[in-house]
């Protein structure tokens, strides 16, 4: 929430997917500057929560445009509009801005349009990666046991995962195979979610990397991976785009589950329109807890309708060496989640020469 | 990197068992975990460590029931119905006739049966009607009929109106606030709670149940107590909150780290807390006791800012908010003139009756347009330590020019200040009532007008300068600003 604000460029325009489904066409006004940033300069980014009915959408719009103020994307679920991200000029008329947006019974909450840090990246150092691969599917004490699950089944086509996180890397050699498209990358406004960070394709390979390959690593299960791009390079995400990137992987993918391993310390009511939303279309959701190792709550996995998973070192121990999981009466599960290998992109692996191995046992078939 | 590995396991679940509804796979996911820490659910670990291969070769069982989500009222008015929502799921897989119980401190006051196909999902609403005021424990328990298999889920429930309770109704400050709806009043406990509480709703009280007891530890670092964005008619009081580090403000960032953050907020009353604690280490950055941005109409009053990097700031444009009675002790640490209270942009605010006591620096005011330094009768501003000039008077108040570095507060008192303290001299006693007596009933422009008398500055000496006077009687400044 405090790194260093980085200028993020936006597209002229909206984003195309998110408005088809959009009830209230509108196009925004081609005057906008065409770098904005979120809460530095001149403007700020806020997300007002509007009320579903017809023309709100104008309505704001007329409003803002008195103070100087632009539409600059939605949050919509195919049916309705569920928040408009405005941008809005920082000074005195600002707050004036927003109570009249209060007062005109526009909205059902304000709420600064934050840019986020994700929890979990794991360290890239190369001792890490000396530890015992894939531990946390096999290890018989405080491993999920995996390898035992398998003389069952494998995984299929059946069931989709979407993966909210920083992308996938889809030409990995491990993912391709159950890397499916119709995910969007909200970062940058495009359909392509290729991963700039790693963290998403780190996930996704311990969801569903392609097994019995003899490549790389064994993902638990040989299901179909979506990515939902809402984390950019750095590691950060804006409320707008995680709540954009939950919809668009119920509506748009159809996706089963929805993978958040991300989470903030603030409880973002856009965020939970999304979570909510998802949930009613009857998907399952699952979130980090947090690396934060304190008391306090991490959202989403603290919303009641999400699974917020703690994690565990190779011990069966809250946290790992050199991190600690959040805890609190608002977990549900715990899993591995210390020292996890897993599968990485292009560009880190360059740089860490060890990345794919074989298996370190027997799949029992 | 925890989270994958649930998402693995409810991926294979379902492929295993295609037909299990969505609900049915996350108790599923809770039935065959691992169970670690204590016995049961527990805060490290929820229901266990999930575990894959017993979630496949553990098949549903035929009958089952798991209670999804429960709804309950925050609060329960007397003689009137109050409706409880249990979402219950036949885990089972089979066809189960499903009872639901309300259960009131013990007894069964309303109950259902509904039939529910396996792995369906439904909402069951009871009620009661609480005929006697008093807190009551709410159970909800669902039960098979086909099996021995039963859920239940607790809670309690007060008939106080308006009222929630926390922790003993609503286990967070958040989950309160949540839960409320316009009015109502969250009544916080004394105990330490671990959270940042985003405040996303209009017209609430937020009260803790003594400000030395109810303490909101902020995290150690990047972190706030209570964030009001856009909010209007919150009012906060009698809660310590502490121990902010870190951050940065980023220049016009409504996001600074403080205590409590009030940004494009009106009309809210920040009232009798304590503030402390706020510190980090790098200079550079800011961390604060109290920061308003881009606000107006705020009611700042009688909270205790010590030990902070900034004790207060308001900034960004921030007008005609009231900034009266606070005590600003012992704030500073960057070294770069500032401390106590801070203004940047800020204009047309009323800052008086504050107590600047050993701060790095009581003010930095980088304003350019003016705020009041007195209060609504002009007669009375702040209490400097630093002050050296003298009362030729003997009303309480320094007559000769301020400090340089303040340059703003004409009407110095000399002695620091309290409720009540109508003589200014540290204390509130007799003499003060000597002073009350005499000008009571008096009016602007009566010959008994006093308007140090009054108090509440509501313009007449009267009833409500007298409950004030008499609450506080016996005090003097170090006792009401809590030193020993």
């Amino acid at each position: 929430m405090i790194g260093k604000k980085k200028s993020k460029s936006l597209l002229v325009g909206y984003l195309l997917a998110t408005l088809m489904f959009t009830a209230i066409i509108r196009l925004p006004v081609n005057s906008m500057p065409l770098s904005l940033s979120i809460n530095t300069g001149d403007r700020m980014e806020f997300i007002v929560g509007v009320e579903n009915r017809l023309g709100v959408y104008g309505e704001i719009e007329n409003l803002i445009q008195k103070y100087d103020g632009q539409i600059i994307n939605t949050i919509s679920t195919a049916d309705k509009l569920l928040g408009v991200v405005v941008s809005l000029p920082s000074g005195p008329v600002l707050a004036s801005c927003i109570a009249e947006i209060k007062s005109a019974e526009l909205s059902r909450y304000v709420e600064p349009n934050e840019k986020i840090k994700m929890v979990q990246y794991e360290p890239n150092d190369p001792e890490w990666r000396n530890q015992t691969k894939q531990w946390s599917l096999w290890s018989e004490n405080y491993g999920i046991r995996a390898n035992w699950a398998w003389n069952t089944t494998l995984g299929t086509h059946a069931v989709r995962v979407a993966v909210v996180d920083s992308g996938i890397d889809y030409t990995h050699e491990d993912l391709s195979a159950n890397y499916i498209g119709g995910g969007y990358d909200f970062v940058n406004n495009d359909t392509d979610p290729m991963d700039d960070l790693d963290h998403g394709t780190h996930c996704a390979g311990i969801i569903a990397a392609q097994i019995n390959n003899g490549k790389g690593i064994a993902g638990i299960a040989q299901v179909e991976l979506v990515a939902e791009k809402c984390i950019d390079s750095n590691g950060f995400g804006t409320y707008s785009n995680v709540a954009s990137a939950i919809i668009h992987a119920v509506d748009s993918c159809n996706a089963t589950i929805v993978s958040m391993s991300l989470g903030f310390l603030f409880r973002s009511q856009a965020v939970y329109d999304a979570i909510k939303h998802a949930y009613d279309k009857g998907a399952l959701l699952v979130a980090a807890a947090g690396n934060d190792g304190w008391e306090g709550r991490s959202y989403p996995a603290a919303f009641k309708e999400v699974i917020g998973v703690s994690g565990t070192d190779v011990n069966g121990n809250l946290g790992g060496t050199d991190w600690h999981s959040s805890y609190g009466d608002w977990l549900e599960l715990a899993a591995p989640g210390d020292k996890i290998y897993s599968t990485i992109g292009k560009r880190t692996r360059a740089a860490n020469t060890i990345r794919l191995v074989g298996h370190p046992w027997r799949v029992r078939m | 990197m925890a989270c994958p590995h649930v998402v693995g396991t409810a991926a294979l679940i379902w492929c295993r068992y295609p037909n299990m509804t969505r609900d049915q796979v996350r108790i599923h996911l809770r039935k065959t975990a691992q169970d670690l820490g204590t016995l049961g659910f527990d805060d490290h670990y929820g229901f266990g460590l999930v575990d894959a291969n017993a979630s496949i070769s553990h098949a549903p069982p035929s009958h089952d029931v798991a209670i999804i989500n429960w709804e309950r009222p925050s609060y329960a008015n007397l003689n009137a119905s109050t409706i409880t929502n249990t979402t219950v799921l036949n885990y089972g897989t089979a066809f189960d006739w499903v009872n639901a119980s309300l259960i009131v401190n013990g007894t069964i006051v309303n109950s259902t049966t509904i039939g529910l196909e396996g792995g369906q999902t439904s909402t069951v609403s009871l009620s009661w009607t609480p005929q006697t005021s008093g807190v009551y424990n709410l159970t909800s328990l669902v039960s098979s009929t086909y099996s021995s298999a039963t859920d239940c889920i607790s809670a309690n429930v007060t008939t106080e109106a308006s009222t929630i309770k926390v922790p003993l109704c609503r286990k967070s400050i958040q989950e309160g606030i949540d839960v409320a709806r316009s009015g109502d009043t969250i009544s916080v406990a004394n105990g330490t709670y671990h959270e940042i509480v985003n405040v996303w709703k209009d017209n609430l009280t937020i009260r803790g149940e003594d400000k030395r007891g109810t303490i909101i530890d902020c995290k150690d670092k990047d972190s706030w107590g209570f964030l009001l964005y856009g909010r209007h008619f919150v009012r906060i009081e009698g809660f310590t909150i502490k121990r902010t580090q870190g951050g940065r403000d980023g220049g016009s960032s409504i996001m600074g780290f403080a205590g409590v953050s009030l940004a494009y907020s009106w009309n809210c009353t920040i009232n009798d807390n304590i503030m402390s604690f706020h510190t980090i280490a790098w200079i550079t950055y800011y961390a604060y006791g109290l920061l308003l941005t881009f606000s107006f109409g705020n009611n700042i009053t009688k909270n205790k800012f010590e030990h902070n990097m900034i004790g207060m700031a308001i900034k960004n444009g921030s007008s005609d908010n009231r900034i009266a009675g606070n005590h600003f002790y012992w704030n500073g640490g960057r070294a770069l003139g500032d401390g106590g209270l801070m203004l940047v942009n800020a204009s047309n605010n009323m800052i008086y009756h504050n107590n600047f006591i050993y701060n790095e620096c009581h003010l930095r005011n980088d304003t350019v347009s003016s705020n009041y330094w007195h209060g609504r009768w002009n007669v009375t501003g702040s209490y400097w330590d630093n002050y050296t000039g003298s009362d030729t008077n003997g009303d309480g108040v320094g007559d000769t020019p301020p400090l340089p570095q303040q340059q703003v507060d004409y009407l110095p008192l000399m002695a620091p200040w309290l409720p009540g303290d109508i003589t200014h001299d540290g204390s509130v006693g007799p003499a003060d009532f000597a002073r009350l007596a005499a000008a009571y009933g008096s009016t602007p422009g009566s010959p008994t007008w006093d308007p140090h008398a009054d108090l509440d500055e509501n313009a007449i000496v009267g009833p409500g300068d007298f409950a004030i006077l008499s609450k506080y009687f016996g005090q003097d400044w170090t006792t009401y600003w809590g030193y020993p």
